[in-house]
């Protein structure tokens, strides 16, 4: 027995090193084995793009990964949206639009001649459909893991259910139709946040038709928390008004798109078909587009930008628009004093873990959001790096070095702001170590264990950022530090008060002012170390252009040429 | 002729030409086994001898971190890592580890295993099966498996696995030294043992079980082989230690997969490490089986 069984575990061992090698290297095989690349093409151009992951399901009021809200772009549009490759707020389907002195009523007039897909006409009533459909959500739609968006920008629904976990006020009141073509929108309360969040996907306008005939509004929260839903719409039958039409979805095997004949805006590329097709694994999507079975795919790794830049293919970046930081929980001793959060900042060399794993594409941050974004502060305090000096704050806030720190980091994940956590955290660590304390290391896998444990304040300092969803700084420090979270575990109302009073400036210029205010209130009493604002990265063949990476991931295909 | 005498005796007898002698005679015509041998023994002096043997700290940065670290060097034999630390110096470290682990799980499988395979092949009767069933039952998990639902249960970190793989070991361990127990316990001299008065727990310690550690230590060799692999292979899935500052093999490899392409040296070195350990063992331990089966004694 131990003859054979000792054999055939050096066999096994072997055979497996040599599969694991091969696993490792072939991995884009079984993704180009079938159909889509060989298939003839169409009179227009196609196009196959690489995504990371399926969309959960088509159906902007009900989604909040980037992989659903990508699709759902292509084919759906909302009353606003944003300049290409940047974060101004531009028309959509509302032509122009107005508020009224405290800006609690919105006048949209809407674009003329539109319809959707299915031939329904696009006018007022529709907008109102969707606003009042969104507002009138009841049952598992009010789970959090349903509605996510409509209650971080609006709050609650029309009746919120009190288990449902989601807030009780609305920011919403009522949509009023003033004739065919122009819509009131009014609010509960002034928000100056308001119209920017409206260029989120998820607000995106959707054929009453359609979402009648095809059960939208049907659905359930499993066992685990996770919504389904059961009707055909956003599955089958996804309809808006966009460039793109929804033409086929085989789960996990590749969604696909035609061009809208009768679109009513620009269609300046000339893609005629275009296809998304899920390759989880990073090595196996820069493989393929390497082989030409895709022609773009995003997420590009950094330590991939050189291979991908030297073997003819175009790497893109898309702006900063997002944030890296570790964040101190300060019930969590010893982060509730002020010296070790400044100390543990001026240990780190920010600079030198930005240039060892950002391949050239991230910069340092010195605050919690990125400077692209209006209300950005170049008056923070920066806390650069200086061993010594941390060494210093330290000794005169009375404590024997090294001092003793719990520090956390996620494994198994990959977040555009930080592609690899583990050396982030290994090379800080280091660094800590170096100067002035001493670090017991933590981990866990990044959903749901360690997001939870974060969340709830189980870490001391641990990694996590944040990447925006729309042009407004109340999405990144509004989001941190407007309410008291357990993940900080800190209450200052001098920082809540300027970030509420920032939220409901009307004045633009002011409320510019008020933000920088609140940035350097907010540095001033570090409640975390923000390190790094990256640039992800997407990548082509040569022969893609017209493709504009946009610092919120709103990127329309109908503008991408394929010679 | 008292107990004594004739125990002394029967020493004597064994003794002159003893098993192990002639085990050991025949290892050493093992050229596989002398291999195994020199590889392991050379394991064991990097892991001893780490701190003197390795050109660098485990953790000391040679050069700045970045994402594309150098390959081998004339300096660095084996290359830097993404850190900046010198890889081979980190390979030297990793072996204490995986001997650590390999010794530790080893000795909770083996004297867990011999406490139960001892008693149940000595006393045989409702004890043998209900501590056989159980085995039987530990059996039924996949070993890895079962690591991965003990480590998951345990929580992770280095003890917590080493104990999780020792535990998996239980039951082969019993096995075997249960059904050599039950051949010895048959056999004339244990008879004569007997019949001259000894019992119970003198006859187990003192007579039967050494006869039956042949198998065992076959078995413990060949068990390390696996509690090395299987350690790294929880750490490569994500279980392993939770300080990533520890030269763990299997982590190692897990941290640097993905980088076939680019950092080809952090996937190779120490999956090459892992092979080399393991097959010496195996070597070993299949030169042992050989060494100490009786029916090849002539």
């Amino acid at each position: 027995m131990g003859l054979s069984t000792s054999r055939r575990l050096l066999r096994l061992m072997a055979l497996l090193t040599v599969l694991a090698l091969m696993a490792v290297a072939c991995g884009g095989d079984d993704d180009d084995a079938d159909g889509g690349g060989g298939d003839e093409a169409p009179a227009g151009a196609s196009l196959i793009f690489a995504t990371s992951a399926d969309p959960v399901v088509l159906d902007g009021a009900l989604v909040s990964d980037g992989e659903s809200l990508r699709a759902i772009d292509q084919m759906f549009e909302g009353l606003v949206t944003l300049a290409p490759g940047g974060t101004e707020v531009v028309p959509g389907l509302a032509t122009d639009w107005t508020a009224n002195e405290d800006g609690t009523q919105w006048t949209f007039n809407l674009q003329e001649g539109v319809t959707f897909h299915d031939g329904t006409e696009f006018n007022a009533d529709a907008v109102c459909y969707n606003f009042d459909r969104w507002y009138n959500f009841t049952g598992s739609f009010q789970n959090p893991a349903a509605s996510y968006y409509w209650q971080t920008v609006f709050g609650g629904f029309a009746e919120t259910d009190p288990d449902s976990g989601a807030p009780e006020d609305s920011l919403y009141d009522s949509c009023e139709v003033t004739d065919d073509l122009t819509v009131v929108l009014n609010l509960t309360t002034p928000s100056s946040s308001f119209l920017a969040a409206l260029a989120l996907t998820n607000f995106t306008i959707a054929s009453p038709t359609a979402l009648e005939e095809y059960q939208a509004d049907e659905g359930e929260v499993d066992a685990d928390g996770i919504f389904h839903a059961t009707g055909t719409f956003g599955t089958e039958h996804p309809i808006g008004t966009g460039p793109f039409m929804f033409e086929e979805w085989v789960r996990n095997d590749h969604l696909t798109f035609v061009r809208n004949p009768d679109y009513w805006g620009d269609f300046p590329g000339n893609v005629d078909e275009l296809i998304f097709r899920p390759i989880p694994d990073n090595a196996a999507r820069l493989q393929a587009l390497q082989a030409g079975d895709i022609q773009g795919y995003d997420l590009v790794e950094p330590q991939d930008y050189e291979t991908i830049e030297s073997s003819g293919l175009q790497l893109l970046n898309r702006p900063a628009f997002n944030v890296a930081y570790v964040g101190f929980n300060q019930k969590h001793e010893p982060f509730g004093d002020i010296a070790v959060r400044q100390a543990f900042t001026m240990a780190v060399n920010r600079q030198e873990v930005v240039d060892a794993f950002y391949a050239g594409q991230g910069e340092v941050a010195t605050q919690f959001m990125p400077p692209e974004l209006f209300g950005w502060s170049d008056a923070v305090t920066t806390y650069d790096f200086d061993p010594e000096g941390a060494k210093q704050v330290l000794e005169d806030a009375g404590y024997t070095l090294p001092v003793e720190i719990d520090f956390a980091f996620p494994t198994d994940v990959s977040r555009p702001y930080m592609p690899t956590p583990q050396d982030n955290f290994e090379a800080m660590v280091a660094q800590l170590e170096d100067c002035c304390f001493k670090v017991n290391t933590d981990s866990a896998t990044w959903s749901p264990n360690y997001l939870d444990n974060a969340d709830n304040g189980r870490y001391g300092a641990y990694l996590l950022g944040w990447t925006g969803d729309f042009g407004d700084p109340d999405n990144f420090i509004g989001t941190f530090f407007q309410n008291e979270q357990k993940a900080w575990g800190f209450d200052n109302p001098e920082i809540s008060d300027c970030l509420d009073a920032a939220e409901i400036e009307t004045d633009e210029a002011a409320r510019t002012a008020l933000y920088e205010e609140c940035n350097n209130l907010i540095m001033d009493f570090i409640p975390g170390m923000p390190y790094v604002h990256t640039k992800p990265g997407l990548a082509f063949t040569a022969n893609v252009t017209g493709y504009v990476p946009s610092p919120v991931s709103l990127e329309p295909f109908s503008l991408v040429t394929v010679e | 002729m008292s107990i004594l005498e004739a125990e002394a005796l029967e020493l004597e007898i064994e003794h002159p030409s003893g098993l192990w002698r002639d085990a050991f005679d025949r290892l050493r015509r093992n050229p596989g086994a002398i291999i195994g041998a020199v590889i392991v023994a050379l394991f064991l002096f990097l892991a001893v001898f780490a701190s003197v043997a390795a050109p660098f700290g485990q953790n000391e940065r040679v050069t700045a971190p970045t994402s594309t670290p150098d390959g081998p060097s004339s300096e660095h034999r084996f290359g830097v890592d993404k850190q900046g630390r010198d890889y081979l110096s980190r390979i030297i470290f990793g072996a204490r580890l995986s001997l650590l682990v390999g010794i530790v799980s080893v000795a909770v499988g083996l004297s867990l295993g011999l406490l139960f395979g001892a008693m149940a092949g000595y006393f045989g009767g409702w004890l043998d099966t209900a501590i056989m069933r159980v085995m039987d039952i530990l059996l039924a998990f996949p070993g890895f498996l079962l690591a991965i639902g003990l480590v998951t249960a345990l929580g992770p970190g280095l003890w917590q696995i080493m104990l999780a793989v020792g535990i998996t070991n239980v039951p082969q361990f019993a096995r075997v030294l249960r059904s050599s127990v039950i051949a010895q316990r048959e056999s004339d001299y244990v008879l004569a043992a007997r019949s001259l008065g000894a019992r119970g727990r003198r006859l187990l310690l003192r007579h039967v079980l050494p006869n039956s550690l042949a198998p065992v230590i076959v078995q413990a060799t060949l068990a390390m082989a696996t509690a090395i692999i299987d350690v790294a292979g929880l750490s490569y899935v994500g279980l392993g230690p939770n300080d990533p500052s520890l030269p763990e093999w299997g982590k190692m490899l897990a941290d640097s997969a993905a980088r076939l392409e680019t950092g080809t040296h952090l996937v190779l070195f120490p999956g090459f490490a892992i092979v080399l350990s393991v097959l010496g063992l195996n070597l070993i331990g299949d030169g042992l089986r050989e060494a100490l089966d009786p029916r090849l004694k002539s």
